[in-house]
């Protein structure tokens, strides 16, 4: 059986260790905004939406997103002061500065699995985190810690995305199509935040086990995110 | 899209935080064309506002609004106490200082010029402080920029995370095309191995439980496999003592072998298979090679059919230039030569008589020859007669057989003129006819002294021995010739060195006389039995491949025998062969056209013969 990652998780572990970090070095939260069980998507960036105008708006905030399925604590959207985390200098032998590389690492690796470690993407991510993760980012201001570690899986979840894309009926791979092939219905209907159902049936499961997959608290940044003019 | 999250190169966004004239100075005004001389005309009414049907707003814009109560109105910043006052105080201090340098200097610094140059310091320090607050906006809004990105980053990875399967493994990022080969590759595993897919497969063969301890699919996939195996190599005559043999049948014996021996096993025995097929291919890709040789062109159906085959394969066995090694397959060649003569001399014969029946126009013949098969509607159809010649034909052959059935006889008449049966035939009576191949053995072996009987118990020492001269030589030969034409007979075909050495083993089993008789008439038998068998039940195959142990092969003479000058034969035929039925009875061979008068070897006339 071919190895399986799950890079929800993953991805979901280095948003909280991030959290942890900025927690562990005495820096308040502006804002947490926990999934409430059975709160919609849409409900969830509401309560956001509703948040981060009275702390500065989503310009002045550093904001991770914990998903609701694989964090233990149910998934939240935490806000931290921009200007206090620039402030603030990460110390030598920091665990918490620790574990987040070791989070980002964790990341990385699992991307590599997919994608193979030839692939350019994920020889810059390594790249990058040797980098960075000397001294466990002793030195460095935690917004820019932050930010690095956030900045890291960005190609290469773009990169699997891609790849994922090509593998539908109609995606990117022109070869892949039909003659007089129109794009899939899918792509254009499907919700931001909905996973794909496609896959083996075990995906399936798992999705339907972690459904409705709207309830995630992800996205709602992300659309928060999206509007930041609106809200600055 | 976009992959870096913060931008190398911040634009600038000073002009964002201080909209409005700069400190720099005003900016100068475009040459903007002059209004029309009406527009400034004091007779232009004022605009209307609103125009004469709408309400009336009540505001007048030629008039100014009155100040709000109170004074200056809101925004107006308050001026510093006593400005004007410090204003002048300033102006008149750089005055007098100028001066004064002015006096100084008598004329040569200060006055007027130094005025205009402390003013112009005065604005450069404006200005730079201007700038210092700009850039001190324009940081802070790339750091609010900067954040405002990295959200977005984040927002964007969770965004496309979810567009993929939670769990992901690396066939989900292949193409349909790969997964479907990767699905066809696990799919053509599993149907070549019980149903398992790889994994179960190195499992089961990691166990080192007994088979039968396993599942009933797991244990009979292993089970099956092996026994298939060895029943196709026993098929394929591989000997007993070969060792991948040897293994397979012991580890089927054991109650307690493991998967992994079975499959060992298999795989020892399948490959050794292959092998020994690859071999046969590479042999008989030799042999036919050597088809060209001179051996090779004297041993086809042709050329042995051909009126002095004999004489010419005699001559090629004579013929001291001709290599040692073709001589026992020359000997061999001697009495199928005969047979396929005798064979060739026989259609021939149908032909005339086919031909003869159709000239003399009577279907009465045609139909009674038909319904004793010794003769074929296709026979009779090649023969260009007419439609109704040959249902006048069928219709009298059902007079003759009411059993005669004309697409059954057709439908016989075509399986028993095969080049298949041709073959078949030609090699069984080279052995059987009378001076053939199992003669030409009693007779080599007859010659050889007690004692000198040599034992040639393999082919390779059979054939170095029978390229050799003398009594023993002609043994070799006659003993190979035997045993290849043995072959031929059993494996129906072109042959193989196992049914070779079977018939040798046959040959080598008891060399005294007695002991030879009974091998030579062991495998007359065996012959004789095979031909019985290919004939069955089609009348065509005994009419057109007549017993073999009527025919005399006499070397030279096989098939072109004449029958002796001035005898009543030769004013039939000129050769006894040309004869329709010739038969071996009491008096020798006989020899017929009608079956109603008959000839005996010399032609002479057998009285009350019928």
């Amino acid at each position: 059986m071919a190895t399986t990652v799950n890079l929800q998780k993953a991805y979901s572990k280095l948003n909280s260790s991030i959290v942890e970090l900025f927690d562990g070095l005495g820096i308040h939260r502006a804002a947490t905004i926990p999934h409430v069980d059975g709160q919609t998507m849409a409900d969830h960036i509401q309560a956001i939406g509703q948040v981060l105008p009275t702390i500065g708006g989503v310009t002045a905030n550093f904001l991770t997103a914990t998903h609701t399925k694989h964090d233990p604590k149910g998934g939240s959207t935490v806000a931290h002061s921009a200007d206090t985390l620039r402030s603030t200098i990460i110390p030598k032998d920091n665990e918490q500065a620790h574990a987040a590389v070791m989070a980002a690492k964790a990341f990385v690796s699992d991307a590599a699995s997919l994608l193979g470690d030839d692939d350019p993407t994920v020889k810059v991510a390594k790249g990058q985190l040797d980098l960075f993760g000397k001294n466990d980012m002793a030195g460095m201001s935690a917004f820019d810690a932050g930010a690095a570690l956030l900045s890291v899986p960005g190609p290469l979840i773009q990169s699997i995305a891609r790849a994922h894309s090509g593998t539908k009926a109609g995606g990117h791979s022109p070869q892949l199509r039909a003659p007089g092939g129109s794009a899939p219905a899918e792509s254009a209907s499907n919700a931001p935040g909905q996973s794909e159902e496609v896959g083996d049936q075990a995906e399936g499961q798992e999705q339907a086990a972690g459904a409705p997959a709207a309830q995630e608290t992800a996205p709602a940044a992300a659309s928060q995110a999206g509007s930041a003019p609106e809200t600055a | 899209m976009a992959n870096d999250t913060v931008s190398s190169t911040p634009p600038d966004l000073g002009g964002l935080s201080s909209p409005g004239i700069q400190a720099g100075g005003p900016i100068p005004a475009p040459n903007q064309p002059m209004p029309p001389a009406a527009a400034m005309s004091p007779e232009m009414a004022p605009p209307a506002v609103g125009g004469p049907s709408s309400p009336d707003t009540g505001v007048n814009p030629a008039v100014p609004p009155a100040p709000p109560k109170g004074g200056t109105p809101v925004g107006t910043p308050n001026p510093p106490p006593h400005a004007r006052l410090l204003a002048m105080v300033n102006g008149l201090s750089i005055g007098l200082a100028s001066f004064g340098t002015s006096l100084a200097t008598h004329g040569r610094e200060g006055g007027a010029p130094e005025v205009e140059q402390l003013r112009g310091a005065q604005q450069q320090q404006k200005i730079a402080a201007q700038q210092a607050t700009a850039a001190q906006k324009n940081a802070e809004l790339q750091q609010k920029l900067i954040t405002g990105q990295i959200n977005e980053g984040n927002a964007r990875n969770w965004l496309l995370l979810q567009t993929a399967p939670d769990v992901l493994a690396e066939s989900h990022l292949k193409p349909i095309a790969e997964q479907q080969t990767l699905q066809t590759a696990e799919a053509d595993f599993r149907a070549a191995h019980g149903g398992m897919d790889a994994a179960t497969f190195n499992k089961v063969l990691g166990d080192a439980n007994p088979v039968s301890g396993q599942s009933a699919a797991t244990g009979s996939f292993f089970l099956n496999g092996a026994q298939r195996s060895l029943r196709a190599a026993q098929t394929a005559q591989m000997p007993a003592d070969n060792p991948a043999m040897q293994t397979m049948q012991r580890v089927l014996a054991n109650p307690n072998a493991t998967a992994k021996e079975l499959y060992t096993a298999t795989q020892q025995l399948e490959l050794e298979r292959e092998s020994r097929k690859a071999a046969l291919a590479e042999k008989s890709a030799g042999e036919t090679a050597a088809s060209g040789s001179a051996v090779g062109k004297l041993s086809t159906p042709e050329a042995l059919a051909a009126p002095g085959a004999q004489a010419a394969i005699q001559a090629k066995i004579d013929d001291p230039t001709t290599d040692p090694n073709d001589l026992p397959r020359l000997r061999a060649l001697i009495p199928q030569a005969a047979v396929a003569q005798f064979n060739a001399q026989n259609i021939k014969e149908r032909e005339a008589r086919n031909q003869q029946i159709v000239n003399q126009g009577s279907p009465d013949v045609a139909g009674r020859m038909l319904a004793d098969k010794t003769l074929t509607l296709d026979e009779l159809k090649s023969r260009q007669v007419t439609p109704a010649f040959i249902e006048a034909a069928t219709a009298a052959a059902q007079k003759y057989d009411p059993t005669f059935q004309a697409p059954v006889a057709a439908a016989q008449a075509r399986a028993a003129a095969t080049p298949a049966n041709q073959q078949f035939f030609g090699n069984t009576d080279s052995l059987l006819v009378q001076g053939g191949t199992l003669d030409q053995l009693a007779q080599a072996h007859a010659s050889l002294g007690n004692g000198k009987i040599p034992i040639f118990n393999k082919l390779e020492n059979l054939r170095k021995a029978a390229a050799g001269q003398g009594p023993q030589a002609a043994f070799a030969a006659a003993e190979l010739g035997v045993a290849d034409d043995y072959s031929k007979v059993i494996s129906g075909g072109a042959g193989s060195d196992t049914s070779r050495q079977q018939a040798l083993d046959i040959i080598n089993r008891d060399l005294s006389p007695e002991g030879m008789s009974a091998a030579i008439g062991q495998i007359r038998k065996t012959v004789q039995s095979q031909r019985n068998g290919r004939i069955g039940l089609n009348p065509y195959l005994k009419s057109m491949f007549p017993d073999p142990s009527t025919l005399q092969e006499t070397s030279g003479q096989a098939g072109t025998q004449k029958a002796a000058p001035g005898s009543a034969a030769s004013k039939v035929h000129a050769n006894l062969t040309d004869f329709t039925h010739h038969f071996q009875s009491a008096k020798g061979m006989i020899y017929s056209d009608d079956g109603t008068t008959w000839y005996d070897a010399n032609g002479n006339l057998i009285p009350g013969k019928k």
